[in-house]
């Protein structure tokens, strides 16, 4: 399937984008830890006692599998943008260019680092969670699977925002003013069947929403909507940007500036 | 007491600050006021209603206080730190230093920029707020004064950052670890009697805290400690931090890169 020479370029691509991680890592994993330390010493723990139990499960168990889904999905998502517009900023992109190798190494080698550094920030956040909430991981499997989807969902999305940027406000856009609103209202810090009924009706249109409420029912066995339909959305979502990203790659739009 | 020169360069480098937080005001502005509407959906709407009300006021007229607070010594911060980093990269800062102005002069061009652009923010804020919350400010010209107090104390410490800061990464490393830690644990989402007595303890330590207590105080007239006492801590806090800025720019300490 692959030559030899891909894997080179995809181990490479990969090496270099975790050594950008580790080598940084007050940036790229301590800020998710401390948000989370602080998210759930306030709202798991001082708040939570006030609200008593939420469907069964005390609040820190409730807004745990969120918090883990929200540093996954910021991580993968800024890691591939930022590293993507970095490269091309740089130029470093240019070397790649002229290497024998695929659109398809190059973009799974970005998206492979922002899939790991997800996958650091997830294991990261979920042993903060333990630490707050008791936290017995239902289906772990399933729990696994969620992480690699929603890593590499965002992780496309981001190499998607860097090859439309043009300046480094251009990737900071999308974070702030779509994918934080999106995962507050995605059902992180309270369940959608306590919201009025039209917002209820609402949320489910939120991509972000089916992650959590699947990382959710894999941690502690809840869940307010079909899981099936959950799996089978995000699988189209990635098809979808997958083929939007390569196209774009394929015809130069955004890679070099 | 201040020279015609002085007015003039006075008024040069606040008008500059002030064109850059309005050019860029999808980046200075914007952020705080979404932020702050997902807040006061989430916390004071949805998860609010289940709290019923504490001491009196609803959850969401509780926050409403911590909230502008924490906007605005977030960005009275970001904007002097950045802004002088910026200056020092770009070799700016060497127009103003040939320039014949005091160093008190340049200092407060930077705190002036702060300053506007927390009170700003302010305003943006205590307008959403004003939507989503009963608010009915109790005493005015002390909320003003408290605003004013907070902005110019976070905007010299931006600048003490904003000097000590050798690349990017450094102006962000405070408002990360430090600054949005201590607004958490400031007392915007909880009472300090909700914690152990322990914690209490602790956050009394805490300088954040006590500005937030003066500003609910101000808007829905409900302090948990001393007012006078508050009041003299930030006005000595005022006074330490200018003197270490001043200090350090007479030395040159950071001054350039």
């Amino acid at each position: 399937m692959l030559n030899k020479s891909a894997l080179v370029a995809l181990q490479t691509m990969v090496n270099k984008e975790v050594t950008r991680i580790f080598q940084s890592w007050s940036q790229t994993l301590l800020p998710s830890v401390i948000t989370s330390i602080l998210y759930f010493s306030i709202f798991g723990h001082v708040l939570g006692r006030r609200f008593g139990l939420m469907n069964g499960f005390s609040y820190a168990q409730y807004i745990a599998p969120g918090l883990i889904m929200m540093a996954v999905i910021n991580s993968a998502y800024s890691h591939v943008s930022g590293s993507y517009f970095v490269s091309k900023f740089q130029r470093v992109v240019d070397e790649l260019l002229i290497a024998p190798i695929s659109g398809h190494v190059i973009l799974w080698g970005y998206l492979l680092g922002g899939l790991i550094h997800s996958l650091l920030v997830g294991i990261l956040v979920t042993i903060v969670a333990t630490v707050f909430a008791q936290v017995a991981i239902a289906h772990l499997l399933l729990m696994i699977l969620v992480f690699v989807l929603s890593g590499t969902l965002f992780a496309l999305a981001g190499f998607i925002n860097g090859l439309l940027a043009k300046k480094f406000d251009d990737i900071m856009f999308i974070p702030t003013f779509i994918l934080t609103p999106l995962v507050y209202l995605g059902g992180v810090f309270y369940a959608v069947s306590l919201l009025p009924n039209t917002w209820y009706h609402v949320s489910l249109f939120n991509p972000v929403f089916y992650l959590i409420n699947a990382f959710r029912f894999a941690m502690i066995d809840y869940s307010e909507v079909n899981l099936i339909v959950t799996l089978g959305v995000i699988v189209g979502f990635i098809a979808c940007l997958y083929s939007v990203a390569i196209y774009m790659f394929h015809k130069r739009i955004g890679v070099r500036f | 007491m201040l020279g015609k020169v002085a007015v003039v360069a006075l008024k040069t480098i606040i008008s500059r600050e002030v064109v850059r937080v309005l050019r860029l005001w999808s980046q200075t502005l914007l952020p705080s006021v979404i932020t702050s509407i997902l807040y006061f959906v989430i916390f004071g709407h949805v998860l609010g209603s289940r709290f019923g009300s504490s001491n009196g006021f609803s959850y969401s007229q509780y926050i409403a206080p911590g909230l502008i607070m924490m906007a605005v010594i977030n960005m009275a911060y970001a904007n002097v730190s950045s802004s002088y980093f910026t200056s020092k990269f770009q070799r700016v800062i060497d127009e103003l230093l040939v320039a014949p102005i005091s160093v008190h002069v340049i200092l407060w061009g930077y705190i002036g920029g702060g300053l506007i652009r927390g009170f700003m923010v302010g305003i943006l804020v205590t307008a959403v707020a004003a939507v989503f919350a009963n608010i009915a400010v109790v005493h005015i010209a002390f909320m003003i004064l408290v605003l004013f107090l907070s902005s110019i104390l976070f905007a010299l410490a931006g600048f003490i950052n904003g000097l000590c800061a050798k690349k990017f990464d450094d102006i962000m490393f405070v408002p990360t670890f430090v600054l949005t830690p201590l607004t958490y644990l400031g007392g915007v989402f909880y009472t300090l009697n909700s914690l152990p007595s322990v914690w209490s303890k602790i956050s009394l330590l805490n300088p954040i805290f006590y500005l937030v207590n003066a500003f609910r105080f101000a808007m829905i007239g409900y302090s948990e400690v001393s007012l006078t006492a508050t009041l003299v801590v930030i006005s000595g806090f005022i006074i330490s931090l200018y003197s270490i800025a001043a200090y350090m720019f007479h030395k040159r300490i950071g001054v350039r890169l």
